[in-house]
């Protein structure tokens, strides 16, 4: 196998290589479709549907593969980067992991979120562009994505999601880019003023010049945690494939069972242009794999590229590569399922192909197990087609599996570097036709290999009770495994209505209240403004080898909507976005290994055309999404506000009328001018309220008259 | 009358009140009171701003700061305390600071309320003296020889003996001594500060200070906008000194004119004096003199308002403009855009009215104070300036966008000046009971809503539409009472028959 100087960040070249690897062998376009399956804890299995479509730069507007829609959002809206996700359920970090391989892929918060990266020449334009994008998103995923276009809930991270100065990129949720460099991340930090450690809060100007706006983009993100998510997402989803759910890996996916599970993520990212082409340019220079594949037919054929790199052209290729790259889109769509199948828990008996609905303490479970849905092929339109199964090593290789049913049979098996698990590679490509194509793994109900979770194990919740106010915290508890000192970038986003107090944040180390600007390397929070945009909150935590337990806790009051700012269910509260707790020291990325199978048929061994190995061994940073909260607000009676609009007007009217009225009396009470001057009725002070004669209009202006008279005497002609 | 020692015991005893009540955690519960603390006028957003200056940004970046940048640096240590959260210290150091102004607040009403009530309070500004009112009065009464002695007695009953305002001396006492004022002050709010500043324009106008009394009004007007409708009551004051009783006209050197003719029963001549006549009122300026007040006025206005902004322009420096400042302040008050139950009038009803009639009904509800309301009682009450501040006061405590009670307690502050004339007031009953109910139910209701979620915004809304009325009917009936009283005494020979 090669192993050239690699450079910090090759794992992410493996994402775009693979991509345009495998586009090679359909000139402009290709598809790529991989299932992961693995095993969890608590008689639950995760499945995730990986496909990639990949646009070369010098496609034309004919596709073949490629779905038009997408392809149009990017020309439209100048795209460089999207990840959109739809989640329903919650990521369990506890049994599931949260640090390593598939789950940093896969767990995503509550309800909707977006994420983009966007060309502007300035934030005014990123701004409408982004109103844009939520529209047509939304009309694209049937879902109400353009509610994130109201201002209210728009948010321009600072730090998180923001690509800064020269190269410098977040790695919060830019899973796929690479990770930045200590030199970069340096300069960062002095452009953004490193002086941040005492201070709690940096400015960091967002716009950079025009050519930079559009070089670099524009960062918003907005979320959407109440967002229903049913098939009628999934739906449009399935149309961007080109099989659809017609054929191939997607065919598995009965919405029953789809939406019957614990969790579901359905997730599309978008790259286009110039972001992943910076990354191949890095990849030449330091002269890793550059030759595309041209191998002819679907077949793979893998043992090119490294050679072809050494060759000595490198400067040449990789400017080629660049220059293509530059054009291109690559859209990767997937769908995390965490789904029931120990103790027959929601699965019942039904597969055709015989299989068990009760899985014994040990026991093979097969896809169509899971789904009740035999696989019938690949999609014929795809250039790679891949299943893989994930377990500990002595459950494929020790007694008690039989996997020979299984069609087509493990081709490759990946071991992850420094951990117990294996991979195993099904390729649909080379299964056997006319017979039931079956994948099944080895469940070991009670005895699933620990996950691999994060250093803290991190909780959010709300205190206090009541309408009127209330208090978040944030609770960070180190877990064993998790030693040394860490970085924690905690992100939280709170809508305007939840009127945080900054001063009121305390942060608590093993219980002793502790300076926040003492444990801070960088922070940026930007306090909401009523009905116009959201507090954001980004800190920088430095957290010390001996402490066991952080809180993080802040104040806020809870404001007071109008009647149409309300939900259908005002009274059922609002739901506050999940808070996103990243840990940038630790690396998500499993390296792995090509360790024994069929070498048979010329197949590559590296991960060129394996897109889904590619992106679990990028350096995907390590995040949790706390749970979303739910908080109730003082709601007006939704059902009266004519009474109210009366009530409070019959009352004002009131005042002031009798105000006037009062006002009046006494030149009514007075006779009239110069007449009847012997009007016994005008002198009886306390009996006045009695004078029952009605003010006649024309007295009333004669009073008026003379009172303006009066005045204009006074003061001005005097 | 009180005496000194009086005086002392009736302060200390203020003070003690509120220290007790603040050690004993009544600030605790009172703090976050809506009837107490409204979003222009808590410390905790105070704090926030405080904050956000500290971290480099603009103290109206946020949602939280809708008063004066001044605020921000005079209550440095008071906001340092609350930011550390130092419960103790906090709560002390933001009693201390409101004590201090209600203090001052005393001292300013005591000094306008004596000066008000001092017999031959009239004396105009320009130094020319009129005979007191008392003096007047008793002449007049002398003169006219009342037909019975019931009605004689009735008379002076009604006007009362001159000098004896029963709480002249204790207007400052009383002011402390309010439960509202000693809620707002325990509360900790910058409430207190707001009516010294309303206060020292009213103070500075009674005593014809014009520097005093512009530098109250812009400073007041700065903080919390709707005392700038205190303009025209200062104006007059500065223009013609306190209020005149008008029914005290200068006795006719030698004239029977009067009573001539009603010895013999008949009807009073065209030559008494006109109920409204002018010409009593002008001899006091000329015509330069009204000018010249005026230009001064308005130099004084400007010099004032222009130091102010220059001042709030150093403190927020580059992080914020004066723009941004109005319209986070003034703006803020104008679009009553925060829509946390407070105990006026605006927060339910724009929480409930139907969005495109919301500009409407804000335009409607600003234009009747200061279009319908204001000029009428300008024309009714001029020669009464200070008790039109009075009734301008209430009016604003009723309309304002986010009044607390320390809004009632500075007018109702002002009632023992007008103590005499408001002997024949009406519905006090009525009133003051419904303050009460208004007190004591509203939080209950508002604990019912809030905190025990059995009740909805209708029941504290309830209480808010009973505390407006209750407060209406004060203000209406003082009105009356006011005007009846002048109207007696302007024809005391209507009561004769």
């Amino acid at each position: 196998m090669f192993a050239p100087p690699f450079h910090f960040h090759w794992r992410l070249v493996y994402v775009v290589l693979s991509a345009f690897v495998i586009c090679a062998s359909t000139a402009h376009e290709c598809f790529s479709e991989e299932l992961l399956v693995r095993p969890l804890p608590g008689g639950k299995v995760l499945i995730h549907f990986h496909f990639v479509s990949q646009l070369g730069s010098g496609a034309n507007r004919h596709h073949k593969l490629f779905s038009k829609a997408v392809d149009q959002l990017v020309r439209k809206f100048s795209l460089q980067e999207l990840e959109l996700s739809f989640t329903q359920g919650r990521w369990d970090y506890t049994r599931w992991g949260a640090a390593e391989g598939i789950a940093p892929l896969a767990a995503k918060p509550p309800g909707v979120e977006l994420w983009s990266r966007l060309s502007a020449e300035s934030e005014a334009e990123a701004d409408a562009t982004w109103r844009n994008l939520t529209h047509a998103l939304s009309g694209i995923f049937c879902a109400s994505v353009k509610a994130l276009a109201d201002p209210a809930t728009k948010v321009v991270p600072i730090l998180s999601f923001q690509k800064k100065g020269a190269d410098w990129r977040t790695h919060l949720l830019a899973a796929a880019t690479r990770a930045p460099s200590e030199g970069e991340k340096g300069d960062a930090e002095n452009e953004c003023g490193g002086t941040a450690a005492g201070r709690t809060l940096e400015t960091c100007s967002l716009g950079a010049g025009n050519k930079e706006g559009i070089r670099l983009g524009h960062t918003r993100y907005g979320a959407l945690p109440r967002e229903a998510v049913c098939t009628e997402n999934l739906t449009p989803w399935l149309k961007l494939l080109p099989c659809r759910d017609k054929a191939g890996l997607a065919t598995l996916l009965e919405r029953r069972r789809v939406y019957g599970g614990s969790y579901h993520a359905l997730q599309v990212h978008i790259w286009a242009g110039g972001a992943p082409a910076a990354d191949v340019r890095t990849a030449s220079a330091s002269g890793s794999c550059l030759e595309p594949a041209t191998g002819a037919g679907r077949e793979w054929s893998g043992d090119r590229g490294c050679e072809g790199a050494s060759s000595g052209d490198v400067g040449g290729r990789g400017d080629d590569v660049s220059a293509r790259a530059r054009g291109g889109i690559v859209l990767e769509q997937t769908l995390t399922l965490v789904l029931d199948v120990g103790e027959g828990v929601g699965i019942p008996n039904e597969n055709p192909a015989g299989g068990v609905g009760h899985m014994a303490s040990k026991q093979a479970v097969s896809l169509a197990d899971v789904f009740g849905r035999e696989l019938t092929g690949s999609c014929p339109l795809a250039d790679v087609s891949r299943i893989y199964t994930e377990g500990r090593r002595v459950d494929y290789f020790g007694e008690g599996f039989s996997g020979a049913s299984v069609n087509p049979q493990p081709k490759w098996v990946w071991s992850a570097e420094g951990r117990s698990k294996t991979l195993l590679e099904y390729d649909l490509k080379r299964a056997t036709l006319g017979q039931p194509l079956n994948v099944s793994l080895p469940y070991d109900g009670a005895n699933q290999p620990a996950a691999e979770r994060a250093p803290f194990e991190v909780s959010r919740f709300v205190t206090g009770h009541g309408l009127e106010r209330g208090g978040i915290r944030l609770e960070l508890t180190r877990l064993a495994g998790g030693e040394g000192k860490t970085v924690v970038r905690y992100f939280q986003l709170l809508p305007w209505f939840i009127r945080v107090y900054f001063h009121t944040l305390r942060l608590e180390m093993d219980g002793r209240h502790v300076a926040l600007s003492d444990w801070t390397e960088r922070a940026s929070l930007v306090p909401a403004k009523d009905r116009e945009r959201q507090a954001v909150m980004e800190l920088e935590l430095r957290i010390p080898a001996d402490v066991k337990r952080v809180v993080l806790s802040m104040e806020f009051d809870k404001g007071y909507l109008r009647i149409e700012e309300h939900p259908p269910d005002g009274d059922r509260g609002f739901d506050l976005p999940s808070a996103i707790v990243t840990f940038p020291s630790v690396s998500g990325g499993v390296a792995y290994r090509m360790s024994d199978g069929d070498s048979t048929g010329g197949d590559s061994r590296g991960l060129e055309g394996r897109p889904l190995l590619a992106r679990m061994q990028a350096d995907l940073p390590v995040r949790v999404y706390t749970s979303g909260l739910l908080i109730p607000l003082a709601t007006p009676d939704f059902s009266m506000p004519y009474n109210v609009v009366t009530l409070t007007s019959t009352v004002i009217a009131m005042i002031f009328s009798s105000l006037f009225n009062t006002l009046l009396q006494r030149e009514a009470g007075k006779p009239a001018g110069n007449a009847a001057p012997d009007d016994p009725m005008g002198r009886d002070p306390i009996g006045e309220k009695q004078r029952t004669r009605s003010l006649p209009i024309a007295t009333l202006w004669k009073t008026f008259a003379r009172l303006w008279n009066m005045w204009v005497d006074l003061t001005v002609n005097s | 009358m009180a005496s000194k020692w009086f005086h002392l015991v009736g302060f200390v005893a203020a003070i003690s009140i509120r220290l007790t009540f603040s050690l004993s955690g009544a600030s605790k519960v009172l703090q976050h009171r809506v009837e107490v603390v409204t979003p222009t006028n808590s410390l905790k957003r105070l704090a926030e701003a405080r904050w956000l200056i500290d971290n480099g940004m603009s103290p109206y970046e946020g949602w939280a700061y809708h008063a004066s940048p001044c605020y921000v640096y005079l209550l440095q240590p008071v906001i340092g305390a609350i930011q550390r959260q130092d419960a103790r210290l906090s709560k002390i150091s933001g009693t201390l600071l409101c004590i201090a102004a209600d203090l001052l607040a005393a001292v300013l009403l005591q000094a306008i309320v004596f000066r008000a009530c001092k017999p031959g309070n009239f004396e105009s500004a320009s130094g020319q003296d009129v005979p007191s009112c008392s003096a007047v009065e008793a002449h007049g009464a002398k003169q006219l020889d009342l037909t019975s002695p019931e009605e004689r007695k009735s008379a002076y009953v009604h006007d009362g003996a001159s000098g004896d305002a029963p709480f002249n001396d204790l207007a400052g006492i009383l002011y402390l001594l309010n439960p509202y004022t000693i809620a707002a002050c325990i509360g900790g709010s910058t409430g207190s500060i707001d009516n010294c500043a309303v206060l020292l324009a009213l103070y500075g106008s009674v005593n014809g200070s014009i520097p005093l009394a512009t530098f109250g009004l812009v400073l007041a007007s700065h903080l919390t906008l709707h005392p700038a409708l205190l303009i025209v009551p200062c104006f007059l004051l500065l223009h013609q000194g306190l209020d005149r009783r008008k029914p005290c006209q200068p006795p006719p050197a030698s004239d029977t004119i009067d009573i001539a003719p009603r010895n013999q029963n008949e009807p009073p001549t065209k030559k008494r004096p006109a109920m409204v006549d002018i010409s009593t009122y002008r001899e006091s300026r000329t015509g330069s003199g009204v000018i010249l007040l005026a230009a001064f006025f308005s130099i004084g206005l400007g010099f004032w308002t222009v130091a102010l902004l220059a001042l709030c322009k150093v403190l927020l420096g580059e992080r914020g403009s004066l723009l941004q400042m109005w319209k986070a302040t003034h703006g803020f008050i104008l679009a009553a855009d925060d829509l946390t139950p407070n105990i006026g009038l605006f927060w339910y009803f724009f929480a409930e009215v139907f969005d495109h009639f919301r500009t409407f009904f804000l335009f409607v509800f600003h234009y009747l104070v200061l279009v319908i309301m204001l000029p009428p009682l300008t024309i009714r009450f001029h020669h009464r300036p200070l008790f039109l501040a009075y009734v301008i006061l209430g009016l604003t405590s009723i309309f304002k966008s986010y009044p607390s009670v320390s809004d009632a307690a500075l007018y109702l502050g002002l009632l023992p000046a007008f103590a005499r004339e408001l002997r024949q007031m009406r519905f006090v009953f009525v009133g003051v009971n419904g303050l009460l109910v208004a007190s004591v139910i509203g939080p209950v209701m508002y604990n019912l809503w809030i905190w025990k979620n059995v009740g909805n915004a209708n029941f504290f809304y309830a209480m808010t539409l009973v505390y407006a009325c209750a407060q209406a009917v004060l203000l209406i009936q003082s009105t009356a009472a006011v005007l009846q009283y002048d109207k007696s005494r302007n024809s005391p020979q209507d009561l004769s028959t």
